[in-house]
């Protein structure tokens, strides 16, 4: 008991423990099974739900130690299959809650499947730790077709790219953003075709992927589908269901459907003014408005019609200046996502240009700029010196520096220096032989053997093997 | 410097050698990555370009690493093989991001057109 | 076999490289050089030797 607690009066205590105990009925009547694990992930709580789901009384499950990551099979013991159910990832261990999917396997029946999600909360101390609050939810047979017969990796593998496509990322002060974010919450709600207008790299195929994610699609595939630079004859046949028909695939993203030949834009407009519930479910999206390609003769009238039930208008970077700094920080995080070094800002020089770039490659731009410079970046910032000096220029309107008319050139040596390379590359494909070398460089052995004296390369061949070469 | 790469990941040299004379004819370079991580590198130096994947039996672990390559590379064009019983393999690479998925047959005809296809905006100048 | 090396922070799109290059392997892309065509490039390093601003290197593949 702490120091506070002992000079509180005994009714304040009561009190405060009372509320405590009304807590506990709260998790006590949640329909959810729910269980906490202490720092060294002991259960120390298991609510009535959860004694339900496992058919485990509170008092046998203290014995239980979450700490299995091993895979288990049906031979292990039902408590261990448990455990290993009920173990946090590493992540969760850091701080940070998360979600997986949890193979219970089981000799006489099914396997089951458990979505179990974790959230740590820091202790107060020196000991630190997080005691872990967690939530099983069992998963429907539907949802286990798509799943069943790939490993529990690989279903947590999805997941984990999953949730990369959340609603977060697209938080904005801007009202066409807020307005574009509540058109994502609706589109992940309905069946209709989707089709995102918006200039390059702003986002489109993130904001599909995103619509999938959220919707109740989310448990089979989607497809993403590059018009442009797919053979036409191959996308044509996956979107008519050839092979294996469309199992498993419940979305398709069509990436600049005006590059699809014109049949295939037939089929699919007649497909979605048909409009079954069936099959997957279809998004597109187009860099110039639909509109235009209809006039250009790009774009089928009838497919531009069936697609625009839904459109929703992606703006430029341009026009989201404010939310740069969110942005930013997120896409460094992406960038790094693969290294030990992460970078976590910017200097206010750095800053200035970014902010003062027109971005005409939008969100796709930023980030590849940003992911170059943190491969430069020495330490945690990124500075000027670590963007391209295109994108300064482009700033700072810096005359780039005059063609070198007025720089010497001198031929001489320019000319010994590649004579020199070329002479060292032919020797290094001829594995040093001068023979070899010199055939390869269509002159004869003698003048080679001249030069590499002059030039000062090194001669590496063996007695043996030039007399081979003879 | 950024330049047209093509990547091939497999544990022989089957997929390479059937795409070897399609690069050479476009000057494309070809490698060999034994690794993920040298594919990262390689996308890291030379820019872009496509890599056909037929994965292993290490399959977790290079699904794993696909997972990260296509997202910090989003750029980058995956052609991922599969075999005639790995659908739900290929439903899941869907989902990591790839650019197709190709079932069998695995002749040269095929692999050819879908990686000349995705390669395209590699080897094109301007903007 | 090397390649060249574009350090892009400090390229100043003077195209000298592109100019000099004995097998045209080199092309302008945006604002920068690209090496349009690898297996053409015979590692001579002139693009290296007449780059103005040291954007340049060859380095092994």
């Amino acid at each position: 008991m702490s120091a506070d607690e002992s000079s509180n009066p005994p009714a304040k205590r009561q009190r405060r423990l009372a509320k405590t105990y009304r807590w506990q009925a709260f998790f006590e009547r949640c329909a959810e099974p729910l269980f906490v694990l202490d720092r060294r992930r002991r259960l120390r709580y298991v609510n009535r739900a959860w004694e339900t789901l496992t058919g485990l009384a509170a008092e046998q499950a203290h014995v239980l130690v979450c700490r299995r990551s091993r895979p288990v099979t049906a031979d292990d013991s039902a408590e261990d299959i448990l455990a290993h159910a009920m173990t946090p990832p590493p992540d969760v261990l850091r701080g940070v809650s998360g979600r997986v999917r949890r193979l219970l396997p089981n000799r006489q029946a099914a396997a089951r499947w458990w979505e179990v999600e974790f959230w740590p909360l820091l202790q107060e101390g020196e000991q630190g730790g997080h005691i872990i609050l967690g939530r099983i939810r069992p998963m429907q047979a539907v949802e286990l077709v798509r799943d069943h017969a790939l490993s529990e990796k690989l279903v947590n593998l999805r997941q984990r790219r999953l949730e990369r496509y959340g609603l977060e990322a697209w938080t904005s002060s801007a009202p066409a953003m807020r307005r574009l974010v509540e058109q994502v919450r609706l589109a992940s709600q309905v069946n209709t075709p989707v089709l995102l207008v918006g200039e390059v790299g702003t986002g489109k195929q993130t904001l599909a992927r995103t619509i999938h994610a959220q919707s109740a699609r989310r448990d089979g595939a989607c497809v993403v589908l590059d018009c442009e630079h797919l053979p036409p004859a191959a996308v044509a046949a996956l979107l008519a269901g050839e092979g294996n028909g469309h199992e498993g695939l419940t979305s398709i993203y069509l990436r600049e459907p005006a590059f699809l030949p014109r049949d295939v834009q037939m089929l699919l407009a007649e497909r979605l003014t048909r409009g079954s519930a069936e099959g997957p479910r279809i998004l597109a999206g187009c860099a110039t408005p639909p509109a235009q390609a209809v006039r250009e003769g790009r774009l089928l009238d009838e497919l531009a019609c069936a697609l625009g039930t839904l459109i929703l208008e992606v703006p430029p970077l341009r026009q989201r200046v404010n939310d740069l700094p969110d942005l930013v920080q997120r896409l460094l995080e992406r960038a790094c996502a693969g290294r030990e070094t992460r970078v976590t800002n910017l200097s206010a020089d750095a800053w200035t240009i970014l902010r003062s770039y027109a971005w005409p490659g939008n969100v796709r731009e930023l980030y590849t700029v940003l992911r170059d410079a943190c491969a430069r970046a020495n330490g945690e910032q990124i500075r000027v010196s670590d963007l391209p000096a295109a994108l300064r220029r482009a700033v700072q309107r810096e005359q780039a520096p005059p063609r070198s008319t007025e720089g010497p050139l001198p031929l001489e040596q320019l000319l010994e220096e590649a004579e020199r390379r070329l002479i060292q590359l032919a020797l290094q494909r001829a594995g040093g032989r001068k023979a070899r070398a010199a055939r390869l460089l269509s002159i004869p052995r003698p003048r080679l053997w001249r030069r590499m004296v002059k030039l000062g390369i090194a001669d590496t061949e063996k007695e043996s093997d030039a007399e081979a070469e003879e | 410097m950024r330049h047209p790469q093509l990547l091939v990941y497999e544990s022989d040299d089957k997929l390479a050698s059937l795409l070897r004379p399609l690069a050479e004819e476009n000057k494309w370079l070809l490698r060999q990555p034994r690794q993920m991580a040298t594919c990262v590198r390689l996308f890291e130096r030379g820019g872009p370009g496509v890599l056909v994947l037929r994965p292993s039996r290490d399959l977790e672990r290079e699904l794993d690493q696909l997972e990260r390559l296509t997202w910090i590379h989003p750029d980058a064009a995956v052609v991922l093989i599969v075999d005639s019983e790995q659908a739900r393999l290929g439903r899941l690479a869907w989902d990591l991001g790839v650019r197709w998925v190709l079932p069998p047959p695995h002749n040269r005809e095929r692999l050819s057109e879908v990686v000349t296809s995705l390669m395209r905006p590699y080897q094109a100048t301007g903007g | 076999m090397e390649l060249p090396l574009l350090e892009e922070t400090r390229c100043s799109r003077c195209t000298d490289c592109v100019a000099v290059c004995p097998t045209n392997c080199l092309s302008m892309r945006g604002a920068t050089p690209f090496l349009i065509r690898p297996t053409d490039c015979i590692s001579c390093g002139l693009c290296v030797l007449v780059c103005p601003s040291a954007a340049l290197s060859l380095a092994p593949q």
